[in-house]
């Protein structure tokens, strides 16, 4: 009788599910196939409206707006995965009436969501390394890729950990407020929102000043404007825009991840006492 | 210490209303708005001893799946004290969640139905605590319990029902754990995969697991049962073994065949204080009460009216018991 897993077998957990949930993404051979096509066309798209766009003028800038485009889209990936996973995950375990078996094996519900998690990053990430294949060998795109290309990967993981934060309110939600529905009004409103003045597809310096300070109080804002810093202009760590894009993030998952998990742990103790976590009593 | 002892757990629930009110919702969170609760479980205690098969017995809305969940340590109690395998229910939660194993009806639906079912069970397998290297040879052990040693490459999609409860079964057994709680495991299963699902049952009891039953099922329950509880709104409202039930509960019922059944006999045999109640069905005469010790004197009570065809004294079954015990639980509500 097991009461928890030790760090190997969680290991083991997550490298199956891995396993799983490729056989499964395999099975489904045409889905695959159109997923790879709806991002070609999308590459197509920004591509062909970069020609009528023109190049972008911003701070550290002077170029192409493909070039800057794709860097935004492809930092949208994480940003759209992170916020998205814990709710779309509750979903799925709700749903599919899981979570209650998840709760009364060993590897506990923290496990089976960096199961999914990692499945979901990976993912994410094989969509933006074809992002930038499609980009850069058949529209194009130009990228020196610096040596200090590297403080990307720094900057990627404090923006899902602070974006992480947002996706456990949200994935909260589901249970405190029973927002069962497709869509959660917090973690759809952020996701909403970083679309139109986080910088992904356009510098927010052209929005209007008031829509401006609600792009200043996201984390996204910070981390496509320095991922853009180091990979469109060369700056590293020794930049102070990067130094202080580093700090901001730092204290906004220091505030956002212990309140999502608070949130997320209230959330289960209300179904436990409610007898909602899942979906037939 | 039993492996389930529980004392006056109550457990209420919030009653919803229809369709989904965001703005309420939040209200009744924030405490603004005062909520309506029905109470699914008022007070129950019982204890189940090692490798003993408990019974829970109930109609529809009993609250045999609420008490399932809390000896699961899957549901919160309002009040009361539980311990499951010497671990808290309120306070050691996750130590009750792993040292039981849960059954539910139609629990298969936590399977992909694109992945083989060896592939499905070799994630609750290393989920549930196997290593990777022995996981194998387990799934291959509990697919030869249930009989699906021969399907393991076969997709749930295309199993029978039987054959997935058979499946959600094997998940199930994966992880050896000492107190199993099955809520209807024969639910929905042809007769013979429910046969085999019983004879399982008695099996876990010859290993030393304690099984917990919640079935509505009284044939069964009384086939596999040491003892049972019978379960209507919350409340228990009898529990022991099933024989002694049935003689504190059940009522004996003596059949008289009579060549013709006349007001004043049944006057005259209803007087007796032992008799609860009579009905006549055509020329016999069904007579309710403790009647064993009072056989001669209705006999010749009988006899001084009417000839004898046949005579033949049976006890209530325990599906008698249940119907009794509910319709006179019904019936106080009503009068209440």
């Amino acid at each position: 009788m097991k009461h928890t897993l030790s760090f190997p077998e969680k290991l083991g957990v997550i490298w199956v599910y891995l396993g799983r949930r490729a056989k499964l993404w395999l099975r489904f051979k045409i889905s695959f196939v159109f997923s790879f096509i709806a991002m070609f066309v999308t590459i197509a798209i920004f591509y062909f409206m970069s020609l009528f766009v023109g190049s972008v003028q911003s701070d550290y800038y002077n170029g192409p707006f493909f070039t800057f485009v794709l860097i935004g889209l492809a930092v949208n990936q994480y940003m759209q995965t992170t916020l998205n996973v814990y709710l779309n995950t509750m979903h799925s375990i709700y749903w599919s009436n899981r979570l209650e078996i998840v709760l009364t094996s060993p590897m506990r519900l923290k496990t089976f969501f960096s199961s999914v998690m990692t499945w979901t990053y990976l993912y994410a990430t094989m969509n933006v390394v074809f992002y930038f294949i499609i980009g850069i060998f058949v529209f194009g795109a130009e990228f020196t890729f610096p040596a200090t290309a590297w403080i990307v990967i720094p900057i990627l993981i404090l923006l899902i950990i602070s974006l992480s934060g947002i996706g456990l309110i949200s994935a909260s939600m589901f249970m405190l407020v029973n927002a069962k529905g497709d869509i959660e009004p917090i973690g759809w409103g952020v996701a909403t929102i970083s679309g139109l003045v986080a910088g992904v597809y356009f510098p927010p310096k052209y929005l209007p000043a008031p829509v401006q300070m609600l792009s200043k109080i996201l984390p996204q804002t910070y981390a496509i404007d320095a991922i853009r810093r180091v990979l469109l202009n060369g700056e590293g760590i020794s930049s102070p825009s990067i130094q202080l894009t580093i700090v901001y993030l730092i204290v906004f998952s220091i505030i956002l991840l212990p309140l999502g998990m608070f949130m997320f742990n209230i959330g289960i103790r209300k179904a436990e006492k409610e007898g909602t976590l899942a979906r037939w009593m | 210490m039993n492996p389930i002892e529980i004392e006056s757990i109550t457990k209420k629930y919030r009653i919803r209303e229809k369709g989904y009110n965001w703005k309420k919702n939040l209200k009744q969170l924030l405490k603004i708005e005062k909520q309506d609760y029905l109470t699914a479980l008022n007070k129950v205690s019982f204890s189940v001893k090692k490798g003993e098969i408990f019974g829970i017995l109930g109609p529809n809305g009993a609250g045999k799946t609420t008490l399932i969940k809390i000896l699961a340590g899957l549901l919160l109690p309002e009040n009361g004290k539980a311990a499951i395998n010497s671990y808290d229910i309120f306070k050691e939660r996750e130590k009750v969640r792993t040292s039981v194993n849960i059954l539910m009806s139609g629990g298969w639906v936590v399977f992909d139905y694109k992945l083989s079912i060896y592939n499905n069970l070799k994630f609750w397998g290393v989920a549930g605590g196997l290593r990777l290297d022995e996981v194998k040879k387990r799934i291959e052990d509990v697919l030869k319990i249930v009989g699906l040693d021969d399907k393991k490459d076969d997709f749930p999609e295309n199993l029978s029902a039987g054959l997935r409860q058979k499946m959600n079964l094997a998940r199930c057994l994966l992880s050896d754990r000492p107190v199993y709680l099955l809520d209807e495991p024969t639910s929905n299963v042809d007769p013979y995969s429910a046969e085999f699902i019983r004879k399982f049952i008695k099996d876990m009891k010859k290993n030393g697991k304690t099984v917990v039953l919640a079935t509505h099922n009284l044939w069964e329950a009384e086939l596999l049962c040491d003892r049972i509880a019978i379960l209507n709104r919350g409340n228990i409202l009898a529990l022991d073994n099933t024989d002694t039930i049935k003689k504190r509960i059940g009522k004996e019922i003596l059949t008289v065949e009579l060549e013709k059944i006349t007001p004043v006999l049944v006057k005259e045999i209803s007087s007796f204080g032992f008799v609860e109640k009579t009905i006549e069905e055509k020329n016999r005469l069904n007579i309710y009460g403790r009647i064993k010790k009072n056989v001669p004197t209705l006999i010749d009570t009988c006899r001084k009216h009417t000839n004898i065809i046949s005579v033949d004294i049976k006890e209530s079954s325990l599906n008698d018991v249940f119907i009794q015990l509910i319709t006179e639980k019904e019936k106080a509500m009503v009068i209440k």
